[in-house]
């Protein structure tokens, strides 16, 4: 997109740095055959940078050399490890419970070190989609439990979206959440909670205007999807369910005594006493009275999943997190053809969905234009830090902790929104802003404002130098760029590769290099520092293209 | 205080010159905020010509019809009937937080009388000291709707998207539905900002993002609720370089891309800001007192209080304030959980009355009551009926006006029946209250205090005018 003055010069010192690359890893890069398609490591950095937490210069040289058919493959392939597990295993502070820190460094020892990369930028994304958050004092007692639905969000995030929907809507934390668990049958004027009934539809499914298949409004203005009857009679479905356990006892339904010990993850269970008998009527469909809880409960979501808006409406929020904010309908489009249809005649299939939204030319080819891109989400930007600078924990644990408070912090933690609605709303819009003047959206930007950019600048400063997590416990790498820390010039372009997908602008690169030159006598650590900071302090590398 | 503005001029000058040699993208921005700053003097030069709004958000929707209850016997039979044995109070746990209106409530339900939640004491104080008022049944409309038959006639418009937390909260505080991304707080603030030699200090948030201080011109400042004026480091010296690199890397964007020059335009005004805004913590960090109790809503409002002792340094005359509390989505649990809301608020409102009383303005303990106004907004009010342990979405709720110049001891407003059933012309079920009165009447009267002239409210205010009533006449 930037072609530098001394294009040809430039072009040589990177071809060279791939070559150190390429051999870094002791491949030597097979002959292309007519029907593999083999990545450049740029296409190749670009694309990793879309569908894992990171490019490192070791997965470039693979993806590049097996092509990326393949290299989805193997991803969809790559068994799921349990977060679960880990806090099964994991042992708290003396005096303490398990609490949520043991689930973040679970997260982030898998976001850093894990080899199921697409899965578990999926999994953060749909995280941000089926949101429930640690914020919520229930499900903080719990944090077993959150993470068995992170898990669970994983598991089924290269499955069916039905399966998915039916999980999380009958997880324990997700029923503590959004009041679906204890939820109890009419009785006088006392009427069932609506929480779940509402925030699904608007949230998890349909949303609130009525879509074309390319995710832009039937009408202007818009027809809404539902109604405030549509909301009554659903939230009758959402009646009867409460903790798993052997039984179905009054104590056990309200939690009050058989507890249980792992009714904190267990699927709920409807309870015949306390599920609505009167008839459910939504969506245009009625469901009889005396229903029962399990039979109403797969109407309800077999409804939704055949609304006609899931497919744009999901499809372009996972385009907004992976790709960029403002997708054009036909790109939508093209995802919620796959969303209703496979190929082999399978709605949902979410591989298939995964595919088209990192597949579409639309991702694969660099968007030029005024208004292309996405700002990275924080937690994407430290993630990208620590693989591309190998960041290892001496204690082996990443204790990362809360990192959402804006001015200390990076005003995002892994399952911690602040509510349902996430850190951001995908339609949001900056106002006063050239967004706001060119009619597009900026999730991120909900959360970018003095304060935390103030908290990123200087998070990372720090990060950088010393380390990051408790005790600064958490330390880069940085042996490779030490290595090239006598001629800047390779310095930047390895940084360029492996943050910024080498879209580093001629004005930036300049910048940086003056800055690593203005002390002669600067120490090479000091020059590696200087280069990664400056990027990814840069404007340009926070938003992603 | 004069001198630290004066070197920051100073070096605003420097750099609104250097960007202008440089003929950068950052450019305009930092020379319109100049010519704006200069702009400013004239008209609003007296010290002391001050006020300012403090809009309290109760996100999740405020259970209002548990924070100011109607106890006359026709009023609390509907309230047991609704409520009883799930999450209504004892009558003998509200006979303390009685409150009794200089104006008897007379209406068809018949005289009526009044309480308020059980743990809010303090506020019970102000409103009986005349400094605190309630308005009762406010929520979001396009035009009036008198009861449930107007609500279902297709001819009569109603808010888009009722119930929906994200979109009811951005009607609430946009009151504009043409332009949504804007709020109103924000929009007062376009007509004001010439009061303020600091642009930034005009629209400020203790608590995040928030769409009422969005003006189509002003641009909200978030501040830390502790009021911590962090800078970012390493401007001048950076791992061993003696470089000014960075500021311009991350405030001079290198291409048109529109992401890149948003972001680099919140990284510069958080430089310029953050320099005020540390001569302001520093001055009042001793001079008002911190809340007794842990209150996050008692320390934001700390944070308003030093910032309003420093509106001299800050050149400030016209300000709105953000601060939120949330956990008002009750539909469990609430008796338990709005309980201790409740009493955070009342303390939190009380707290903040006690600093502004004698509040160290210029070195002069100063009574600033009569020139502050705090308000509560939320998302809507809450089904009058409970689902067993808590309440659902609602749409008209009560609120409460805070300040030396409310005309307070006051319930503004029709008070609702308390029946849910056929017979409650504003139940549209569950006692979901059709507002009798609309955000914008209570809005419109808050920005005539504030010094909005009629032309300027009903800029603000598009639908304004679809209301008999424009002053609910609850300032003096």
């Amino acid at each position: 997109m930037r072609i530098p003055n001394s294009r040809t010069a430039l072009l040589i010192g990177k071809i060279a740095l791939f070559t150190v690359l390429l051999s870094s890893c002791g491949g030597e890069k097979t002959t292309t055959s007519s029907d593999v398609v083999h990545p450049t490591p740029v296409e190749a950095s670009r694309l990793l940078s879309q569908a894992t937490f990171g490019p490192t210069a070791a997965e470039i040289n693979r993806l590049s050399e097996m092509g990326t058919a393949a290299w989805f493959n193997e991803q969809f392939a790559k068994p799921q490890k349990l977060h679960f597990a880990y806090m099964n295993a994991a042992i708290p502070p003396a005096g303490q419970d398990l609490s949520e820190d043991q689930f973040f460094e679970s997260f982030w020892q898998q976001a850093v070190n894990g080899d199921d990369q697409l899965r578990q930028r999926v999994t953060f994304a749909l995280s941000q989609i089926f949101v429930i958050s640690f914020q919520n004092g229930t499900l903080a007692n719990n944090p077993r439990g959150v993470a068995n639905y992170y898990d669970l969000l994983g598991a089924y995030a290269f499955r069916n979206f039905r399966d998915l929907l039916q999980a999380v809507t009958l997880h324990p934390m997700m029923g503590n959440y959004l009041n679906a668990l204890g939820n109890e049958k009419t009785a006088g004027t006392l009427e069932p909670n609506q929480n779940y009934a509402r925030e699904i539809m608007q949230l998890f499914t349909i949303g609130l205007r009525q879509l074309n298949p390319n995710g832009t409004d039937t009408t202007v203005p818009a027809t809404e999807t539902y109604t405030s009857d549509d909301i009554r009679g659903l939230a009758m479905v959402f009646t009867g369910w409460s903790w798993a356990g052997p039984d179905k006892s009054q104590d056990r339904f309200y939690g009050w005594r058989d507890v249980d010990p792992n009714r904190d993850w267990l699927p709920m269970q409807n309870y015949p006493d306390f599920n609505e008998t009167l008839p459910k009527s939504f969506l245009g469909v009625t469901i009889q009275a005396n229903t029962s809880g399990e039979a109403s409960l797969k109407t309800a979501l077999d409804t939704l999943f055949n609304h006609p808006n899931v497919g744009p409406f999901i499809g372009r929020e996972l385009i907004q997190r992976l790709v960029t904010s403002n997708p054009s309908p036909a790109y939508v489009g093209r995802v919620a053809a796959a969303f209703a249809d496979n190929g082999q005649g399978v709605r949902g299939d979410m591989k298939a969905v995964i595919r088209a939204v990192l597949l579409d030319p639309d991702a694969r080819t660099i968007q030029t234009g005024n208004t292309a891109g996405k700002i990275r989400e924080p937690v994407i930007r430290l993630a990208n830090w620590m693989r591309a600078f190998h960041a290892t924990s001496s204690s082996g644990r990443f204790q990362m902790g809360q990192i959402d408070d804006p001015l200390w912090g990076l005003a995002q933690t892994p399952m911690r929104a602040p509510s349902v609605f996430n850190f951001f709303r995908p339609e949001y819009v900056p106002p006063n802003t050239n967004i706001s003047a060119a009619g597009k959206f900026s999730p991120e930007m909900q959360i970018t404002e003095e304060m935390s950019v103030t908290g990123y600048l200087n998070f990372m400063r720090v990060a950088i130098q010393d380390g990051t997590g408790l005790s600064n416990d958490i330390k880069a790498d940085y042996t490779a760029e030490l290595a090239l820390a006598g001629t800047p010039e390779v310095l930047v372009d390895r940084v360029n590769l492996l943050l910024m997908q080498n879209q580093m602008s001629p004005t930036l690169r300049s910048q940086i290099l003056t800055a690593i030159n203005s002390n002669p006598g600067n120490s090479k650590i000091n020059r590696v520092y200087l280069a990664i900071f400056l990027t990814m302090a840069s404007p340009e590398y926070i938003v992603q293209k | 205080m004069t001198e630290p503005i004066n070197t920051s001029r100073r070096e605003f000058l420097r750099k609104a010159s250097m960007l202008s040699v440089a003929g950068t993208i950052g450019a305009p921005f930092a020379l319109n905020l100049f010519a704006i700053n200069v702009a400013a003097a004239s008209t609003y030069n007296a010290v002391g010509d001050y006020k300012a709004l403090v809009c309290l958000y109760l996100a999740g929707g405020n259970d209002s019809a548990n924070m100011v209850i109607a106890t006359d016997t026709p009023s609390w039979a509907g309230y047991q009937a609704a409520r009883g044995g799930s999450i209504a109070f004892a009558e003998a746990a509200l006979l303390p937080t009685a409150i009794i209106p200089t104006t008897t409530k007379v209406d068809a339900v018949g005289t009526r009388s009044f309480a308020l939640h059980p743990g809010m004491g303090p506020l019970k104080v102000l409103f009986d000291a005349g400094r605190a008022a309630i308005v009762a049944n406010v929520g979001t409309l396009i035009e009036p709707i008198a009861d449930k038959v107007a609500y279902n006639n297709s001819a009569i418009r109603k808010p888009p998207s009722l119930f929906s937390h994200s979109d009811q909260t951005g009607q609430w505080l946009s009151a504009d539905p043409a332009k949504p991304i804007y709020g109103w707080g924000g929009r007062m603030e376009d007509r004001l900002k010439a009061s303020n030699t600091r642009q930034n200090f005009s629209s400020i948030s203790l608590t995040g993002n928030s769409v009422f201080l969005a003006g189509e011109t002003v641009n909200q400042y978030q501040v830390d609720s502790n009021g911590s004026a962090v800078a970012i480091g390493g401007m001048s010296n950076l791992f061993g370089s003696n470089t000014t690199l960075l500021r311009d890397i991350i405030t001079t964007p290198t291409s048109s891309n529109v992401f890149e020059m948003d972001h680099a335009a919140v990284v510069q005004r958080a430089i310029v800001a953050q320099a005020d805004l540390n001569s302001v913590m520093q001055a009042t960090a001793s001079t008002v007192t911190a809340p007794t109790n842990y209150n996050p809503l008692a320390t934001q409002l700390q944070t308003v209080a030093r910032i309003i002792a420093g509106q001299t340094a800050l050149g400030a005359h016209r300000q709105v304030f953000f601060v939120a509390v949330s956990g008002f989505d009750t539909h469990n649990g609430q008796l338990a959980a709005h309980a201790e809301l409740m009493t955070r608020l009342a303390d939190a409102i009380s707290y903040f009355d006690g600093v502004l009383s004698t509040l160290q303005v210029d070195g002069v303990k100063t009574d600033m009551r009569s020139k502050v106004t705090l308000f509560t907004a939320s998302d809507f009010g809450r089904t009058f009926a409970s689902n067993g342990s808590g309440t659902d979405h609602g749409w008209g709720g009560h609120h409460l006006v805070v300040g030396g110049a409310v005309k307070g001891k006051e319930i503004y407003g029709e008070f609702p029946q308390t029946t849910v059933s056929a017979g409650n012309p504003r139940d549209i079920g569950s006692g979901t209250l059709i507002p009798n009165l609309s955000v914008d009447q209570y809005a419109a009267t808050l920005a005539k205090w504030f010094g909005l002239s009629p032309a300027e409210i009903t800029e603000v205010f598009p639908n304004l005018a679809n209301f008999p009533t424009q002053d609910l006449g609850f300032m003096a």
